[in-house]
């Protein structure tokens, strides 16, 4: 599965930045998030509940963030398992632009999943891709500490 | 009564919902079990985690192969009907099938089993143990796994298992001489049936016997009782395999899956009953499929339409463990040439493994992929020679003349193929009248010029059936009466009991309604060789009537002393023994076995009671034939195809029962249509499979399956006492051919297909392109 997309998001690239590195607003965010913890200074350990059509389950698994420019971009390495569900693996390229209206944020995405989730879901996934990332930009524009 | 239209006997129980399949197997003290799957297409199995499995409410164990040195057997390498006599193969190299492996090997495999005292504890059980897996790179296509590079389904094996070679005549000859060569490559789908019931295996220890009763859906209970009874050192008579109802098999359940030596196995080591019954998703990821196959195809041919020579690049999907060595791709060079003359034909195929589930047959096996190629090549020869596709296959067909007629293959069981006393010509010519074949081409030009796209296809098979060794059958006559047959095979909705009993009544004269017909349970016979390749009718039928003849024989010479008559003067009829020309002198068959109980004049007739066990050998296998044409209209902005009419006419010798015979071809028939129309299973890149529900896997729904127009021709063999061919995997081979064809000639040949299936999205894309 491919994703791309681009978001505007009121912050600056540095208010930005700081977001998308702090495990707090994260969890906050992130839909479904139920656990969010650093495990080391770019890696995190999460739990997500994440529906899919007629799968739904809890993902346990980590990400790392890597070659990380700051403020202007980083890669995103993830891979989470959902045990009966299947597992699922991928990383984005996440671009930061400082712009009038506060930050532009381009990322792509690529993902693989396994198992149930892609008996079952393959038709499904780009749309629920598509749908928990817009509503976590969402989330995270109108984050307040 | 042979070959009257008499209701089954089955139908009661089954309609009525009184069969007893393997979940209505209930026993004290039963537990039930659930598989945990790898979601990975290859893994290292790394560590399973019992612990929180335990936990659950409910479980008794959890078992990953480790426990006992049974869970560590493997599976026997061929499978069900395989000979190994085809002298096509050149080579052959196979892994161990283990039942659990060290390494998944396609998505589904089995890596534990939870036992519970609730099917819903067993499958909160499994979701809970943790599989700690290193996944390796997977191969998901036979394309890529035949290059050097690509990743290996299992260590130390090369991914293609098999090789073959066969040729006739001279194919460069023929090239040398050819007007026109055509070549392209044709495709056919990977199939998974879809049997109402799913796979399903009980079992029970019986300490009084120290004996394992096996409840299973399988189409090959001795095997699968050999096989078990081997793995855990017991003699074969004390594993009991019963596979009475079984709700449909095609091909599927004619392999032993590891399920079904590790329940018996953890049934005889816990000593408690189990069951295991496959969920709809289990069979989508887990139970085997057909594979996908791939034809390169070159033809020489003449500007007449003479076909010279075939040459074919055969390449066959054998999932991750090839069970059937090449038998699927022997049967389609077996069958590939159906009704028309190949003078030279030249062969190489490749038995490819992929990280997918296991090979096996789908009704039809390798059938529906000669008749897609055959009448391809016919109708691409039409296409370049602008001849209406029936003039290409009038001048290429085999015809009465050519009798006996050769076509230079060997049949996998080493016998060469004779075609004898089949008119193919008449096939032709009676589907050609009754689908109104002139009349349909005139219509197609005037509706045409409407803007409608009509179109018409023809396809042709053979099928041989009646594959061998042998089956036997035990047939008696109680005291009330009552006639008893017993056979070595099982039936997964094939009617025996009707027309099994139709031969014993009729070779006894005995009532229909006074003969039962117990089959599927490895207790009542001592050999038998499974229900698949078409085989229960010629192998048992004969048998049966063999049995039966024997036991009329016992009969006529008691008879004939109790009656005071010479033994030619006996008759019997309506289950009665009397002396022909006098009406007082009878005795009801029943009375008469009452009668040789305690008789000493038994001696000399085997023992008390009319009894006898036979066996058939048939020489080789016997041929059907049978010409599908089909009438379509597609629409042009939805791609979707509407069949006008649909004829087919078939030989299948003598039908035993017209309504069985009428069934078998309607619901081949559904799953030829199916085939043709969008039956897939599909594996993405990394062969997870993404045809995981029936919402994915497309089966034809009864809206969807149109009335047909059935002819049965009949044309008697004298390879067997009963005259009779076999029917089972006739008509799902042609609709492929038949409709694509159609369709291909509704769009005015704009587009060509080239692959099945025909799907709403291939049409309109390659209508999009043209």
């Amino acid at each position: 599965m491919k994703l791309d997309g681009e978001v505007v998001l009121p912050q600056g690239t540095d208010e930005t930045w700081k977001r998308i590195n702090d495990p707090v607003v994260l969890k906050a965010c992130i839909p479904g998030c139920e656990e969010l913890e650093r495990t080391g200074e770019h890696s995190f350990s999460a739990v997500v509940k994440v529906k899919i059509g007629p799968v739904g389950a809890k993902f346990k698994g980590n990400v790392e963030l890597t070659e990380l420019e700051y403020p202007v971009s980083l890669k995103l390495v993830g891979a989470g398992e959902g045990g009966v569900a299947g597992f699922a693996k991928g990383g984005a390229d996440v671009k930061l632009t400082e712009i009038p209206e506060g930050c532009k944020l381009s990322y792509v995405a690529e993902a693989n999943v396994g198992g149930k989730i892609a008996q079952l879901g393959a038709r499904l996934l780009d749309g629920v891709a598509k749908k928990l990332a817009d509503q976590f930009f969402a989330n995270l524009a109108k984050y307040e500490a | 009564m042979l070959g009257k239209a008499v209701p089954r006997k089955e139908d009661e129980r089954l309609i009525t919902g009184r069969g007893l399949y393997v979940e209505d197997v209930q026993l004290p003290g039963m537990l039930y079990a659930s598989f945990v799957r790898s979601p990975y297409a290859r893994a290292e199995i790394l560590r399973v985690k019992k612990e929180a499995a335990l936990a659950v409410p409910g479980v008794v164990g959890v078992y990953d192969g480790s426990e006992w040195p049974e869970l560590k057997a493997r599976l026997p390498e061929l499978n069900g009907s395989v000979t190994l006599t085809s002298p096509y193969i050149d080579h052959i190299k196979l892994p161990d099938h283990l039942l659990f492996p060290k390494r998944a090997s396609y998505v589904g495999e089995q890596v534990a089993v939870v036992i519970a005292e609730t099917p819903y504890a067993a499958a909160d059980g499994a979701a809970a143990v943790e599989v700690e897996y290193e996944p390796l790179p997977a191969v998901a296509r036979w394309e890529e796994a035949m290059k050097p590079g690509s990743p290996r389904v299992h260590e130390g094996f090369d991914n293609v298992v098999a090789h073959l070679k066969h040729k006739v005549g001279d194919a460069d000859a023929a090239f040398a001489q050819a007007e026109i060569v055509l070549d392209f490559r044709l495709e056919t789908q990977s199939l998974k049936s879809m049997a109402i019931e799913c796979r399903a295996v009980a079992a029970q220890f019986d300490a009084a016997t120290h004996s394992l009763n096996i409840w299973s859906t399988g189409q090959f209970p001795f095997m699968m009782r050999n096989t078990i009874a081997g793995v855990l050192g017991l003699p074969n008579d004390q594993v009991r395999v019963i596979a009475r109802d079984v709700g449909g098999g095609f091909g599927l359940k004619g392999v032993l899956y590891a399920e079904d030596v590790i329940i018996p196995v953890l049934a005889y080591h816990l000593r408690c009953p189990i069951r295991w019954a496959e969920t709809r998703n289990e069979h989508m990821i887990s139970a085997n499929h057909s594979g996908n196959q791939a034809h390169d195809v070159r033809i020489a041919a003449k500007r007449d339409g003479t076909l010279l020579g075939l040459e074919l690049k055969l390449y066959k999907e054998v999932g991750a463990y090839d069970h059937f060595d090449m038998m699927l791709q022997i049967n389609t060079i077996n069958h590939l040439t159906t009704h028309y003359k190949v003078p030279a034909l030249r062969i190489e195929g490749w038995a490819v493994s992929t990280n997918t589930p296991p090979g096996s047959p789908y009704r039809g096996a390798g059938r529906v992929e000669a008749v897609f190629t055959m009448d391809r090549v016919l109708d691409a020869i039409a296409r370049e020679t602008s001849l209406d596709p029936l003039e290409v296959r009038k001048r290429n067909i085999v015809t009465p003349a050519d009798m006996p007629y050769r076509n230079g293959q060997i049949y996998r069981d080493g016998v060469p193929v004779e075609f004898d006393g089949i008119d193919f010509p008449l096939l032709l010519k009676k589907a050609v009248e009754r689908a109104d074949y002139d009349g349909w081409r005139k219509r197609q030009k005037e509706l045409r010029a409407q803007g409608r796209a009509i179109g018409i296809g023809i396809g042709s098979y053979i099928e041989a059936g009646g594959l061998g060794p042998c089956e036997g059958s035990r047939v008696k006559i109680d005291e009330q009466g009552r006639i008893s047959v017993f056979v070595g095979v099982n039936s997964q909705g094939q009617s025996h009991e009707t027309t099994l009993a139709q031969v014993a009544a009729h070779t006894l004269g005995a009532k229909f309604e006074d003969v039962s017909v117990f089959g599927g349970d490895t207790r009542l016979m001592d050999f038998g060789f499974g229900t698949g390749a078409s085989r229960v009718a010629v192998n048992a039928g004969n048998a049966v009537m063999k049995a039966a003849g024997e036991v009329r024989n016992k009969v006529v010479r008691y008879a004939a002393q109790v009656l005071n008559c010479a033994e030619n003067e006996i008759v019997i009829n309506d289950s009665v023994v009397s002396v022909a020309g006098a009406t007082q002198n009878f005795i009801k068959l029943g009375d008469l076995a009452a009668r040789s109980i305690r008789d000493r004049r038994m001696i000399e007739l085997g023992g008390p009671g009319f009894h006898a066990t036979e066996f058939f050998y048939p020489r080789t296998v016997v041929w059907g034939s049978g010409v599908n044409i089909a009438v379509v209209e597609v629409d042009r902005r939805t791609g979707a195809v509407e069949i006008l009419k649909y004829v087919i006419v078939h030989d299948c010798g003598l039908p035993l029962n017209p309504l069985v015979v009428d069934g078998q071809i309607s619901g081949g028939f559904a799953q030829g249509l199916g085939i043709a129309l969008g039956e897939h299973a599909v594996f993405d890149e990394d062969a997870q499979v993404l045809s995981g529900s029936l919402m994915d896997y497309y089966v034809p729904r009864i809206g969807d399956v149109p009335e047909i127009d059935v002819e049965h021709v009949v044309f008697p063999t004298k390879d067997n006492p009963l005259g009779i061919k076999s029917v089972g995997e006739s008509a799902p081979n042609a609709p492929g051919a038949a409709l694509s064809a159609a369709i291909e000639d509704a769009l005015e040949r704009k587009i060509r297909i080239t692959r099945l299936p025909v799907t709403r999205s291939t049409i309109l894309s390659a209508l999009r392109a043209a």
